[in-house]
């Protein structure tokens, strides 16, 4: 991999993982893993930047793409002993979820986002997090670009309207 | 105008900036190759085994080894053909005479 690379993913290091910590639905555990697994993809050279987008949105659909596959193998793995071995792993690793949810105007707008639809959101997050244009989170999400938009208009206002009736809003 | 939602969610991209993992290098340190003769052992290891299991299997008993169960005395071949058959179970009175 060439220092450039290098660079880039190491400037996009936050918000990478911002971004893999809402794919991941929050759970700061596996947001990690789906980045290492991310990183470990470009480090092994099976997904490389092709220049046909900007570095950051071929990175962020990179670990969308890995949550997916993730999120997959978790659904395979949901059996007993796999949610017992949760809960003791939760246990002994108190997590930056936990930590995460101390700050409550933060732990209210995550909320109010796990309550929209999954593309809304991601939209949302793309655009109000990342910085993105709605070309580029269409590209990211790998969906035509009016489709972003309409996702963008619905988000926002079922957004507003979940942080006005939220328990916390003043 | 999204003057409401962006300084929420500036909010909540600090808030988990300040926890974001430190980045390492050996982030992006490809995995060591996996070691090509590993495979060529076990299938190795698997053979020696089939063979040793081969060599040290016990042997077949042969049929020399086994007692004679059904053997008979030895006599002449159809000898009980040429014994005249009797009809001492049949009653006196059904004793058939022929001409």
């Amino acid at each position: 991999m060439d220092s450039a690379t290098a660079a880039s993913l190491e400037s996009l290091h936050p918000d990478a993982f911002g971004w893999s910590l809402h794919c991941c639905g929050g759970d700061a555990g596996r947001a990690e893993d789906v980045l290492q697994n991310a990183y470990l993809k470009v480090a092994a050279e099976r997904v490389r930047f092709d220049g046909r987008s900007a570095f950051k949105t071929w990175w962020f659909g990179v670990i969308r793409l890995t949550a997916l596959e993730e999120h997959r193998r978790a659904r395979f793995r949901e059996s007993l002993l796999g949610k017992l071995l949760a809960s003791f792993t939760e246990e002994h690793h108190p997590s930056l979820s936990r930590q995460l949810e101390r700050d409550e105007q933060a732990a209210q707008l995550r909320a109010a986002l796990e309550k929209l639809p999954a593309r809304q959101a991601e939209t949302l997050h793309l655009v109000f997090y990342q910085d993105l244009t709605l070309n580029e989170a269409s590209q990211v999400m790998r969906v035509s670009l009016g489709s972003v938009r309409q996702h963008y208009e619905r988000g926002k206002a079922r957004l507003r309207e979940l942080l006005q009736t939220s328990p916390g809003h003043e | 105008m999204n003057d409401d939602l962006k300084p929420l969610f500036e909010h909540l991209r600090e808030s988990e900036h300040a926890a974001t993992p430190a980045w390492h290098a050996r982030f992006l340190r490809a995995p060591a190759p996996e070691p090509r003769w590993a495979p060529r052992i076990a299938f190795a290891a698997v053979l020696a085994c089939g063979a040793a299991f081969w060599l040290l299997r016990p042997a077949a008993p042969s049929l020399a080894d086994f007692p004679p169960l059904l053997d008979s005395e030895p006599r002449e071949l159809f000898a009980s053909l040429d014994t005249p058959s009797t009809d001492f179970l049949l009653p006196t009175h059904l004793t058939i005479h022929l001409p």
